[in-house]
């Protein structure tokens, strides 16, 4: 298996990268971390946590109630995924990190946050600018377009996992 | 939501999806005897809709795992859901009472979707 990517095993997900990728990606969490507890672009804070209604009053009760839990489970998944990525090894010049279900939905929910964080770094503020492709000049727009190709092959590999099936407490009208 | 690499998906037919609203146990047949008024200013209990809304920088395969893991939907329902989003800027996905909304934006937050609990009318 000489590709990099991420492919489901017996036991989780085994991601695979190249050294540079996996270089850059080991920078980004305590970046992200740093911008989860508004130490850093507060401009970002409220897409990271959006109201919960569109009535200020009920939107006010759910940040009170849930706000501090919120960005505490964030920071989590952003803290297992650096730690998981770190725990990996080189393997014939890949290197190769082992994940289970819960590391793997670390990495889903911490990719997803840096990608909300880059994309109006990276120029994206609407559906049309995704039509001019990576700006290759830009590292933000690269790094942009990189996650989201991780963040498929995350997807890939977990959805083969999803029953097909749906749930029996979930309507399927 | 920008799109992901072509994967052939089932075309969602194009009725909307409606919210929900939680079955509640029916009243027993007869009444007991009132004494007085029943109190009519209270409101009543509607359901909560919970709205997912479009955004222009999460994926629209992410945004169907996400409704997949967290409400059990089959891979056709969650789709469909996706595409309301991406093409009417939101879908209602779930409906109930305050509570359990307030349950399912939570988790739909944790996952970084754009979501509101409101009244459904």
């Amino acid at each position: 298996m000489s590709g990099t990517g991420i492919s489901r095993t017996r036991t989780g997900l085994e991601v695979r990268l190249e050294p540079a990728e996996f270089d850059v990606l080991r920078t980004l969490p305590s970046a992200l971390v740093a911008v989860l507890r508004g130490e850093a672009r507060p401009d970002m804070t409220a897409r990271l946590y959006p109201p919960a209604s569109t009535d200020d009053e009920v939107a006010a009760t759910f940040r009170e109630l849930v706000g501090d839990d919120l960005m505490a489970t964030k920071i989590e998944s952003a803290q297992r995924f650096a730690a998981t990525l770190e725990s990996g090894t080189l393997r014939r010049r890949r290197w190769v990190v082992e994940l289970d279900a819960d590391d793997a939905h670390a990495w889903l929910s911490a990719i997803n946050d840096l990608r909300l964080v880059l994309a109006p770094i990276a120029g994206i503020d609407d559906e049309d600018a995704w039509d001019a492709g990576p700006r290759v000049e830009h590292p933000e727009s690269l790094l942009l377009y990189h996650l989201s190709w991780l963040q498929e092959q995350l997807l890939a590999a977990l959805t083969a996992g999803l029953p097909d099936a749906p749930r029996p407490d979930a309507s399927d009208d | 939501m920008p799109p992901s690499p072509p994967v052939l998906i089932p075309w969602p037919d194009a009725s909307a999806v409606a919210p929900r609203s939680e079955v509640t146990a029916s009243a027993p047949v007869a009444v007991p005897e009132r004494t007085e008024e029943p109190d009519t200013t209270q409101d009543p209990d509607l359901p909560w809709n919970v709205i997912v809304w479009n955004d222009p920088v999460t994926l629209m395969s992410y945004v169907v795992y996400v409704l997949r893991l967290l409400f059990g939907f089959s891979d056709a329902k969650a789709t469909r859901l996706m595409l309301q989003v991406h093409h009417e800027g939101r879908a209602v996905v779930a409906s109930g009472p305050r509570e359990r909304a307030e349950h399912d934006v939570h988790r739909l937050h944790a996952h970084g979707l754009q979501a509101t609990m409101d009244r459904s009318v």
